[in-house]
């Protein structure tokens, strides 16, 4: 925190020299998408006033760096990346947690020839969804492990393409689709454990059970 | 027209809706589904899941003072 705050000051310090019309096109084209960076930055802090301060420190970067922005290009996934940036340096250093995700996604997804019975949204999943408030769904979401969680944020939550995601997170498009696939399965599986943990029981087993016992 | 195996058209249905799918695998998907009732189930399922998770997960609004330091920062 205290490490932010100093880079704040002397960001801002360079910041006031800037004329007024970059201000009025940054509050235009840039502000609209803080409520979507507080939330992305809540999930990867977990706390509020760590959110909020690197929401400022976005936007701080993003203006001192404004020309490195294209012009016509996505403004909030330009901001999502200073974001994830910010994030990476100052708060996962610190917190030396293991979430990289350091095997071989692609070639799982790719290689898989049976992905169907697991890598879509299958039924238990939807009745799931229906029966569970949104703060189990938030716990079941923020237990996965910071990689997985940031792709179902972005493509889920914020609504990014894969080639958005790509550049947002700096990986190839086919990582972006493998990590997704797997992260809605580890998701899939962490709702279906919590549903099953209150009583809630998956009856497809037995009625495949019994579809097979009826050819036998 | 060849059919899609039920991957094929998983994952087709996955980037549709993953706004990843270019215009013309678009219109052949919807035109596919259109005439493949179980193919427009699972569409629907997706959709609706997707939608479901987007409802539950909240979202945190910036408070006036964030907008305030922002600005003020930046020199306004």
């Amino acid at each position: 925190m205290l490490e932010i705050s100093f880079l704040c000051i002397k960001i801002s310090k360079s910041l006031k020299k800037a004329p007024p019309a970059d201000h009025l096109r940054f509050e235009q084209e840039f502000l609209p998408h803080a409520e979507a960076l507080n939330t992305f930055a809540f999930h990867l802090t977990y706390n509020e006033d760590d959110a909020a301060d690197l929401v400022q420190e976005t936007y701080m970067k993003a203006f001192r760096f404004i020309d490195k922005f294209e012009e016509g290009t996505n403004a909030k996934a330009w901001l999502f990346k200073i974001l994830k940036n910010a994030y990476i340096n100052n708060y996962r250093k610190k917190n030396k947690r293991p979430m990289q995700v350091d095997y071989e996604e692609s070639s799982a997804y790719q290689d898989g020839d049976d992905q169907t019975h697991i890598s879509s949204y299958v039924d238990l999943r939807e009745e799931i969804f229906d029966n569970m408030m949104g703060d189990e769904v938030e716990a079941a979401l923020n237990s996965m492990p910071v990689d997985f969680k940031t792709v179902i944020l972005l493509c889920d939550i914020e609504g990014f393409s894969y080639e958005e995601i790509a550049k947002i997170i700096d990986i190839p498009v086919g990582t972006v689709r493998s990590r997704l696939f797997r992260a809605r399965n580890m998701l899939k599986e962490k709702l279906e454990d919590y549903a099953k943990s209150l009583g809630y029981k998956d009856y497809r087993g037995d009625k495949n059970q019994k579809n097979m016992n009826d050819d036998n | 027209m060849d059919n899609f195996t039920s991957n094929e058209l998983s994952q087709k249905i996955n980037m549709y809706l993953d706004r990843s799918l270019n215009e013309d695998d678009q219109k052949d998907l919807i035109q596919r589904i259109a005439q493949n009732p179980e193919g427009m189930a699972q569409f629907n399922r997706e959709k609706n899941i997707r939608e479901k998770l987007k409802e539950r997960v909240q979202r945190h609004p910036v408070s006036p003072g964030l907008i305030a330091r922002i600005k003020n920062s930046l020199g306004k």
